[in-house]
């Protein structure tokens, strides 16, 4: 029973993260119909800025943090404006959509070659304590990662259903055109949803890397592009969709890894096959997914 | 356009051409004017080209691979076919699409604050009211989605919604199209009353007695060309528009009267 609780916690913490990154992928498939292969590269370029500047130049994690985060909000603007803005005008979105897996690929690479062999820390605040609770015991950084992706996860969508930014962007998932004949600027509804993308990638990075996790190796982009299942379960053009798909990924590799000498029979590692067999069962049931109002093939 | 006095008109499109693709030439050599404050009428049959002038006022043409091949569109004096769609809404022209197109999960408030976004001078106090005043149905469903309003009731905030914008010139494509004719004459009625707070309004309709009881000149387009013009009085008395859009016989016969419209011409 402790066991399965303690799983359910670590399961929740690692879906909010999950979800953070999946929130990005959604908000710029609203935005732009665009999906956006590169969120995993995002996350590690933004993270890596944040590590190296804590590791390798001495800077404090609260001068490090706003620094990955401003440059992955940046380079996701610029991937935009120079990359998929090209494609907006004839609508070519599954070109642009493919061409973001090519980003991702060039900047993983360029991040791994600097990375090599190091394990980078970020030294963030929450240290190597473990919280103690219920008969269970749960890493400090976890719990600060289910609190700090949910309060993210509300202001988010508060942001997206009261502010006027938020209507223009929804009016523009709805019917890009209609909403270019209100006088809404199509391209600046899309950046900015590559720039909250960004961001959103690199809060979530920085909890990934946390303890008990080592540090940040170039292992952590696999953990990373589990956030597109976690997507497409839940819709691809559903933000309420991105959340419950991140938790129904955290959750089932979680228990996947936890069950796994009864599931031995799939093998070892199972664990992170399981968020794209999940994926395939909910795409089969609903080709929309849990929340989505649109079929993905439409993309 | 001589002799029509030193008023330049607050819209004028000069030999205006548009092509779909490679191939497909949807206007050729059009030229329309709505004056200050007045209301223009272009009728046509479908496919005649009648959005697609629309969309080229509004600089929507790029979205459907369709690009101007020639001619000039000037508003108030300025040349505007270069500039983005989004400048065009806020120096004062505001398009009423086709079908209403409301975004039908937003409630019918985002959708009038989607609306604002073209407004030149911004949010201000009071411009959801003044749109409720005049369209009392919106301010009782404010909260209710987009999508569940009748026909009629969209058609109000779609026009609503482009009021937000504070226009100097509405375009509006075909807004009788699948109402009844009791919620026509309200659009009708509602459309004056906006006229006549000093909005210069370019209607696109396939209903010739409705465009032209509005307006007071009107185009005839025909495969992409103008083939009338004229007074909207001169016009409800000549043959030609009464035989082709005011005879009630059905779509296809009409068209199949105009050799020209049997070739198809695009949306």
């Amino acid at each position: 029973m402790a066991q399965l609780l303690s799983m359910l916690v670590e399961g929740a913490s690692l879906g909010a993260v999950y979800a953070l990154v999946a929130l990005g992928i959604v908000v710029i498939y609203k935005s732009s119909s665009v999906v956006n292969f590169a969120q995993p590269s995002l996350l590690m370029f933004g993270t890596y800025v944040t590590a190296s500047a804590y590791s390798l130049h001495g800077l404090s994690f609260w001068v490090a943090l706003p620094l990955g985060v401003a440059a992955a909000a940046v380079l996701a603007v610029l991937v935009d404006r120079v990359l998929v803005a090209r494609f907006r005008r004839t609508q070519a979105v599954v070109a642009a959509s493919i061409m973001t897996i090519g980003v991702d690929v060039v900047l993983l690479t360029e991040v791994d070659r600097r990375i090599g062999s190091q394990i980078l820390t970020t030294g963030d605040p929450w240290g190597n304590e473990v919280v103690r609770f219920l008969g269970i015991g749960v890493a400090e950084a976890r719990i600060a990662a289910l609190v700090v992706s949910a309060l993210l996860l509300v202001l988010f969508q508060l942001w997206l259903h009261r502010s006027d930014f938020g209507v223009a962007m929804r009016a523009t998932a709805e019917d890009p055109e209609t909403a270019s004949l209100m006088g809404i600027r199509l391209g600046r509804v899309s950046a900015t949803a590559w720039a909250v993308a960004g961001a959103l990638a690199v809060c979530a990075g920085l909890f990934i890397v946390a303890y008990p996790s080592p540090g940040l190796d170039t292992s952590v982009e696999a953990v990373a592009l589990r956030a597109l299942p976690a997507a497409i379960i839940g819709g691809l053009d559903s933000t309420t969709g991105a959340i419950a798909g991140g938790l129904l990924v955290g959750l089932s590799e979680v228990l996947v890894r936890g069950y796994g000498e009864h599931l031995a029979f799939l093998g070892q590692g199972f664990e992170e096959a399981a968020p794209y067999v999940l994926m395939l069962v909910v795409l089969l049931a609903r080709p929309a997914g849990l929340f989505g109002i649109r079929e993905a093939v439409r993309v | 356009m001589t002799g029509r006095g030193t008023d330049e008109p607050l819209l004028s499109v000069r030999g205006l051409g548009v092509r779909y693709g490679d191939a497909v030439t949807a206007l050729r050599d059009v030229s329309v004017d709505v004056p200050q404050g007045g209301i223009v009428a272009v009728l046509g049959s479908n496919g005649a080209g009648k959005s697609t002038l629309l969309r080229a006022i509004s600089g929507v043409l790029t979205r459907q691979a369709g690009r101007m091949t020639g001619g000039e569109i000037r508003f108030a004096g300025e040349r505007i076919d270069g500039v983005g769609a989004e400048r065009r809404v806020k120096s004062g022209i505001v398009q009423v699409p086709e079908g209403r197109r409301v975004f039908a999960h937003l409630t019918v408030q985002e959708n009038l604050r989607a609306g604002r976004y073209g407004n030149p001078k911004g949010k201000r106090p009071g411009d959801l009211e003044r749109v409720y005043d005049l369209f009392p149905v919106l301010g009782e469903r404010r909260s209710q989605a987009a999508g569940l309003l009748s026909g009629g009731e969209q058609q109000m905030l779609a026009i609503g919604r482009a009021l937000m914008a504070e226009p100097r010139l509405l375009l509006l494509d075909e807004p009788s199209l699948g109402l009844a004719p009791k919620i026509i004459d309200r659009i009708v009625d509602l459309l004056r009353e906006i006229h006549g707070q000093g909005t210069a309004m370019l209607v696109v309709e396939q209903n010739a007695a409705v465009a032209l009881e509005l307006a007071d000149h009107a185009y005839v387009l025909s495969v992409g060309e103008v083939a009338i013009e004229g007074a909207a009085e001169r016009l409800r008395g000549d043959d030609r528009v009464r035989r082709l859009y005011l005879g009630g016989e059905p779509d296809e016969e009409i068209a199949a009267t105009i050799p020209g419209d049997v070739r198809g011409g695009m949306p």
